[in-house]
């Protein structure tokens, strides 16, 4: 030991730059660790939550909640479509569940519906709290489309579930959802910065109102929105989750989950399914065809087996979500006509044409032709099927079965006596799973919200 | 050649270049290595031989690869398969010949060599009492010896492992207690799941951390290729491994260290374990040159019930019985090749290995052939006497393809539900142009280097400093073409994922005597490693025509693109206090900070300490009693969260082609590792000369602080979840290590071995959130195993009546809860030997998640309800007499994904193996010569498992925490022949 060379001694021949790369690595080393220990590497991507009150980023903020609505709204649409038979499943399990295409709608399978729908309204009420905030300057196109943003998904909340929970509270009515978007729609006519945000206030608001019972506030917002008005989301096809995916789950190419057989558009099968409705008038609202390459949907529906295939060959993944629209108010007005002074149904009829008047026949590109009644019941017969071709997709015949009496077998009494019936074969007909548990009538909260939130029981 | 010609037909979608300009560049390394290792044997004027043989000092059979050399010179050679040894052209003069082997120690011999004489001189090896003096490396700072350790090191010697195997999972399989190779699929080159001691983390990956001649490398499997948008996920579902291209030959030995007791040196990253793999280095002496060939087959085993179908299906298809779930007409052998040649050598101041490799492959379902080509260089020099500088490098190239799985455009979704699939249509035509057209091809590049500078400026003072970089590559490009049914006018997908490791590691040692037979061994020093992964995607869909088509010849396309960084940074001291060579205490601590810690939590620190005492060399100790080591450890590791956990983000969301800001992560500013605490304790004993050995430890490790991804109320708005430290996570258990050497003579042997491992873990707390889902029907509840199984569960199973449910049965834990691994060798006269390993695991659960629930809640006729159809092949209605629990599974209006959860309990033979001696067939230059055939995974015994197979894994294989079962098909039955060439 005492013999050998110090390090650098030179005895072994080392050079300096031994001893120096040695040192170099050494320090290096230990800077590394206690320089590291506690740094700060900034990654691309992710946008940090402050950087969201600067006025730059309010319209991403918008479409955020524009986007979140979207998809909750699809989702929402098109399981409440299945459950009423507006669309008949096909048997795939891509889009839903064998007990939602059964017709329920059960809680331990709802996050989804509930999550998106919860995120829209946090993201537009977020932005309006930051838009208030103090130093924070926000434009007033901003400002009335957040609103109007609120508006709708609190009101897609209040119309679709059977109880709401806002911010973490508790379980209550879904009139508070109501509530909350009527307040948004109100604040929203104050704020319009144009017509249409105008326009959409005053006919979400209409919605809300008519949900809440409130038909003469209804009445009045109606009054407010020109028939050919049309408001909803475009569905931006680039992207898997902003894809229609409603049109999607209908594509002649991928999926088909579901198929209008049986449905009331399609031609009677003979057996007490459809009405032949799109035949006899082509209506280009129901448009549908079919592919002898593809008799069948894709999968197959249990206890029926495979399901016969038929399709809008006109609806595309970019097509638009609606969530108001002008056509709607003059079946309200018809309806309340029909409500309220049964013996004036002709007026009702009247507004009905008006509706149909507006869209074309695909077999001749002319306006539909006018329907005729003879009596308040006829008048509201063709009003109830009026309602389930102008609402095809959008979210609207969930309410109205509610409204006229529940759908047949669940037992909820009627809240608006509107005269005339509407469709309702018996599905089980078809297959046993229509009957193994009655169909919903309305979305229930989810487990998962059951079981983080401690004040939902 | 066979598989080489099959496969080249297979790669329409290639790159222009692409595997010819791969197979260039191979030919152009070969020649560089070739040239390299042209070093010619010294000649000298006045020089004589030395020749002898090596046998085991207990049997008297000979030894072969033993390391021969003359110390202090460039001399030296292996062993034949005989135990012989020829030294040519030793300078006359004395030396002293060093034999030596992993496991046998060494041996030295002074000899002195007259010109023109040839010396006879014979070694008799012994293989050493457990090895207690075995220098071991991992988990502990600087290089210790095996007795000086309070924590178990599992050493695995590649020699000794019977069946030659082609990947490093294989190696690892079975081969220590407490690590189980895990659920994997069949699929061409599928990831396993690594664990080491079970779950540790119930949020993070629980993937030991790996190291590769001191370099960190990456240990999670590659990239899966689902995309950004989910676009890519209707592809092929398998993830590469990481450790798969690696050359098997290239290996020397690994050593796995399995609980924080004894990763804590390793800090944040290494709750999971640690694998450290050790490549061969160069040896002194001429070159040795080794040139080894595999051929093999794969074919896949039954994994369909047992039942017989005479039905319309039968007559319409030709199938007729199930027990390949209607797959029969798909399934193929695969042949798969391999040639390797690695030489290693050198003088004192140099030594060199350089290898390379390069196979082909294919696998037992349509679409899928790969193949693989890796070079390896190992330099070690010494420029100085007192500098020693290891550097190590190497590249792989890898191409597979493989068939789409898993999902509506995959084989097995819509081969399993014969009629009912996604066409509606079963016959082969149908699947041919709706499936097997989909092309899905991947290459993986990977370069690793290295260097290891030791210096000792003193003879009790080291300095270690490493240097590393490891770099993977992939690139998948996944297209269906124009035409493809459910895509008419074509998609392609192009995935380009990279990962980054850099290592940068400092230890220095000194050692000193405090007094009298006590010796103390300071470790200082300090490690920072940085891990950069960024993937890039390109989507294009709806092509103009048939032709190859670019993502730029697609009228749609779409790009995405994510980076991320994380430094991990620590240091550590250690002392190792050495009483008498018989006494070990060891204390010390490591301090990490991590970049993706929340900006409120600061470091952590992470104390060990252990303790050995070599109790057999006690002086009251009797010799009759054998070796007896008695040890215990506690020590700390930990696990990070990811990148972007901590922070309050948003994402970017594209929308309309603007940016539309939606939450991503609500954000955690305290947020920490999760620190797993272990204690474990044991000993080692040897009896009866060392025929018996048993390597015994009891552990115990409880996570604090556990990361859990703790839901938010969707009401809350921002919704999803974030990683809190809210759980504590405990697991214990015991391993056994048993061996023993029963018969050992000159021409026969007899080994046998027992590896069993038993895993107990359970939920201490969930820290007030609800109880939740990991996916797969695995549960996180309090009081019960790390992940549980819970679900919906049949109460009258064998009633003839409707099912009652209890919808929160607990079935049992998912982990494995006893695994047992028996190994038996037999040597017979020509020294040829026998091997069989076989593997028992039991004691838990899986759920089958989308195989035949998912076929008949669509309709589908699934082969497992066939006994209870009315009228099966033609409707789906049971027979009135159907028990309760297979009317929960094969009626349409009952089924549940939960009904078709079994019990894992299996023992599947590994491997049967024969390694044969054939030097007698070969030239005299030839100095060793082996043939091994091999059998492995072939017979499989389960106790309930109906269908598919019990080491199925879900989709996403390696990366769960929760082993689950979907629609994959099981891993194969192969054989293999290898031959084995030195010279």
């Amino acid at each position: 030991m005492k013999n050998r060379q110090e390090p650098g001694g030179g005895s072994s021949g080392r050079p300096r730059w031994v001893r120096g790369m040695t040192t170099f690595g050494i320090v290096t080393v230990l800077g590394l660790s206690l320089g590291m220990a506690g740094c700060d590497v900034t990654n691309p991507g992710p946008v940090q939550d402050e950087f969201l009150d600067d006025e730059t980023t309010h319209t991403g903020l918008v479409r955020g909640a524009e986007r979140s609505l979207l998809i909750g709204a699809m989702r929402i649409f098109f399981a409440s479509a299945t459950v009423t038979r507006e669309v008949f499943p096909g048997g795939d399990t891509n889009s839903h569940s064998p007990r939602i295409q059964a017709g329920a709608l059960p809680s331990n399978e709802m996050d989804e519906y509930w999550d998106d729908t919860q995120q829209a309204r946090f993201i537009a009420e977020d932005a309006l709290r930051r838009f208030n905030k103090e130093g924070v300057t926000a434009s007033n196109v901003n400002r009335a489309q957040a609103m109007l943003w609120a508006g709708y998904a609190s009101k897609l909340l209040g119309e679709n579930f059977c109880q709401i929970v806002i911010d973490g509270g508790s379980a209550e009515d879904r009139d508070v959802a109501l509530q909350r978007a009527e307040n948004h729609f109100t604040d929203a006519i104050a704020a319009a910065a144009n017509a249409q945000q105008l326009q959409a206030a005053y006919a979400g608001r209409a919605q809300t109102r008519i949900e809440r019972g409130d038909w003469a506030g209804a009445l009045q917002d109606a009054a407010q929105v020109y028939t050919d008005f049309v408001y909803g989301i475009e569905a931006d096809p680039a992207f898997v989750e902003t894809r229609n995916f409603i049109a999607f789950a209908n594509l002649n190419e991928n999926y088909r989950q579901y198929t209008y057989h049986y449905t009331y558009f399609y031609d009677d099968l003979g057996s007490g399914f459809g009405t032949g409705y799109y035949t006899a008038t082509g209506d280009e609202r129901v448009t549908y065809t079919t592919d002898p390459d593809f008799p069948v949907a894709n999968a197959s529906l249990p206890g029926f087996g495979n399901v016969p295939w038929s399709f809008d060959p006109d609806f595309g993944l970019s097509d638009p979500v609606i969530l108001s629209s002008g056509s709607e108010m003059r079946l309200y007005e018809a309806e309340a006509i029909l409500l309220n002074d049964p013996g004036s149904y002709q007026d009702a009829m009247d507004l009905i044409n008006e509706v149909r008047a507006s869209y074309v026949s695909d077999f001749d590109e002319m306006p539909l032709l006018p329907l005729t009644a003879a009596s308040a019941a006829e008048a509201g017969t063709h009003l109830k099927n009026e309602r389930l071709i102008d609402g095809h997709l959008k979210g609207r015949r969930f309410l109205d079965l509610r409204r006229w009496g529940g759908i047949p077998g669940v037992g909820n009494a009627a809240r608006d006596n509107t005269p005339g019936d509407y469709y309702w074969p018996d599905w089980g007909q078809l297959t046993d799973i229509f009957d193994a548990e009655p169909t919903a009538t309305c979305f229930p909260i989810p487990d998962s919200e059951r079981d983080i939130n401690p004040n939902v029981s | 050649m066979l598989a080489i010609a099959s496969s080249e037909p297979c790669q329409p979608g290639q790159p222009p270049g692409g595997r010819r300009a791969h197979i260039r560049s191979f030919g152009l390394l070969c020649g560089a290595l070739l040239s390299l290792l042209v070093l010619p044997a010294a000649a000298t004027a006045q020089t004589g031989q030395i020749a002898g043989v090596v046998t085991n000092a207990v049997s008297g059979a000979p030894i072969s690869q033993v390391q021969i050399y003359i110390a202090e010179s460039s001399l030296g050679t292996l062993t034949r398969a005989d135990g012989r040894f020829l030294l040519l052209n030793v300078p006359a003069g004395t030396h002293d010949v060093v034999a030596e082997q992993i496991g046998m120690g060494s041996q030295t011999q002074q000899v002195t060599v007259a010109d023109g004489q040839t010396v006879t001189v014979n070694f008799q090896l012994e293989s050493q009492a457990l090895g207690l003096d075995e220098i071991v490396v991992t988990g502990t700072a600087g290089a210790s010896r095996r007795r000086e350790i309070g924590n178990t090191i599992s050493q695995i010697n590649v020699e000794d492992i019977p069946n030659r195997p082609t990947d490093v999972n294989d190696m690892l399989r079975s081969s220590a207690p407490g690590l189980e190779i895990g659920a994997t699929g069949g699929e061409f080159g599928q990831a396993p799941a690594i664990r080491l001691r079970g779950n540790s983390s119930l949020a993070m990956s629980n993937n030991p951390i790996v190291y590769i001649d001191g370099v960190r490398v990456r240990s999670e499997p590659n990239a899966f290729v689902a995309g950004v948008d989910n676009r890519g996920i209707r592809g092929s579902v398998v993830q590469t491994s990481p450790l798969s291209g690696l050359n098997p030959g290239d290996i020397e030995r690994i050593e796995v260290i399995k609980g924080s007791a004894a990763t804590t040196l390793y800090g944040t990253e290494a709750s999971a374990g640690v694998i450290q793999i050790f490549t061969k280095s160069g040896s002194r002496g001429s070159p040795v040159w080794t040139f080894e060939t595999q051929q093999g087959a794969v074919w896949s085993r039954k994994f369909g019930p047992s039942v017989d179908d005479t039905g319309p299906e039968c007559a319409r298809t030709g199938v007729c019985n199930f027990e390949y779930m209607r797959l029969d007409p798909y399934l193929k052998t695969g042949y798969n090749a391999n040639y390797a040649l690695s030489v290693r050598g050198g003088a004192e101041s140099l030594q060199y290995f350089v290898s390379g490799l390069w196979s082909d492959e294919e696998g037992f379902m349509p679409n899928e052939y790969g193949d693989k080509r890796s070079i390896r260089g190992n330099f070690t020099f010494s420029p100085f006497e007192d500098l020693q500088i290891q550097w190590n490098t190497a590249y792989l190239s890898q191409w597979q393809q493989n068939v789409s799985q898993s999902n509506a455009q995959g084989l097995t979704h819509n081969v399993y539900r014969g009629m009912a699939n996604y066409f509606g249509d079963d016959t082969f035509e149908t699947i041919e142009a709706g499936v097997l057209a989909f092309d899905i091809q991947m290459w993986v590049d990977r370069f690793t280097t290295g260097g290891v500078f030791t210096y000792s400026p003193l003879a009790n003072l080291t300095n270690r400093f490493t240097i590393g970089y490891d770099w993977v590559q992939q690139d998948a490009r996944n297209l269906r073409p124009f035409g493809f049914p459910s895509r008419p006018r074509g998609a392609l997908l192009n995935h380009h994922w990279q990962n980054t490791l850099l290592t940068f590691d400092y230890v220095g040692t000194y050692s000193f005597d405090v007094a009298e037979n006590i010796r103390s061994s300071f470790s200082w020093g300090g490690q920072a490693i940085g891990d950069e992964t960024a993937q890039v995607e390109a989507w294009g869909e709806d092509f103009p025509g048939a032709a190859e088509p670019t993502v730029n010849s697609a009228g749609f396309t779409l790009g995405f693109e994510e980076r991320q960084k994380v430094w991990t940074a620590g240091f550590f001291a250690q002392n190792i206090f050495d009483f008498s060579d018989k006494y070990f205490l060891t204390l010390g601590a490591r301090v990490d900070g991590n970049s993706a810690f929340g900006e409120g939590f600061g470091l952590q620190v992470y104390p060990k300490a252990s303790f050995s005492w070599v109790t057999s060399d006690e002086d009251f100790w009797p010799e009759s009693l054998g070796t007896l080591r008695l040890r215990a450890a506690y020590g700390q590791s930990g696990r990070a969260p990811g990148a972007f956990d901590a922070v309050r983000t948003w994402d970017a969301a594209p929308f309309a082609n603007q940016p539309a800001f939606v939450p991503r992560n609500l954000g955690n500013p305290d947020l920490g590792p999760e620190v797993t605490t272990e204690i474990e304790g044991g000993f080692d004993a040897s009896w009866f000369d060392g025929r018996v050995e048993a390597v015994v430890t009891y552990f115990t490790a409880k996570t604090t602080d556990a990361l859990f991804q703790v839901r938010q109320a969707a009401s809350e708005g921002f919704g999803g979840s974030q990683l809190r430290n809210v759980g504590e996570l405990k697991n214990s258990g015991l391993e056994l290590q048993l061996s023993g050497s029963p018969i050992q003579q000159q021409d026969w042997g007899l080994d046998f071995g027992v590896n069993l491992s038993t895993i107990s873990s359970e939920v201490l707390s969930i820290g007030g959130a609800p109880e939740f889902e990991l996916g797969g029907n695995g549960w996180v509840i309090e009081g019960e195993p790390a992940p549980v199984i819970r679900g919906r569960y049949v109460t009258n199973p064998d009633a003839i009546a409707d099912p009652e449910v209890d919808p929160d049965h607990i079935y049992g834990p998912n982990y494995p809860t006893l695994t047992v691994t028996p190994s038996l060798s037999l040597r017979v006269p020509g020294n040829i030997t026998l091997s069989a390993v076989g593997e028992y695991k039991g004691g838990s659960y899986v759920t089958v998640t989308n195989t035949s629930s998912g076929g008949v809640s669509r309709g589908a006729m699934m082969p497992i309800c066939w006994p209870y159809y009315e009228n099966p092949g033609v409707t789906t209605a049971l027979r009135d007499d159907t028990p309760a629990l297979w009317r929960a599974r094969c009626d349409a209006t009952e089924v549940n994904s939960d009904f078709y959860t079994f019990p894992i309990d299996f023992f599947r033979l590994r491997t049967v193996a024969a390694s044969i001696p054939v030097d007698f067939l070969m030239p005299e230059r030839v100095s060793n010569a082996t043939l091994t055939l091999s059998l492995n995974e072939s017979y499989t015994w389960t106790k309930d498992f109906p269908e598919l197979d019990p080491e199925m894994s879900s989709n996403t294989g390696g990366e769960d925490t929760v082993h689950s079962i979907s629609n994959r098909v099981p891993m194969p039955i192969s054989f293999r022949a290898s031959l084995r060439i030195q010279f």
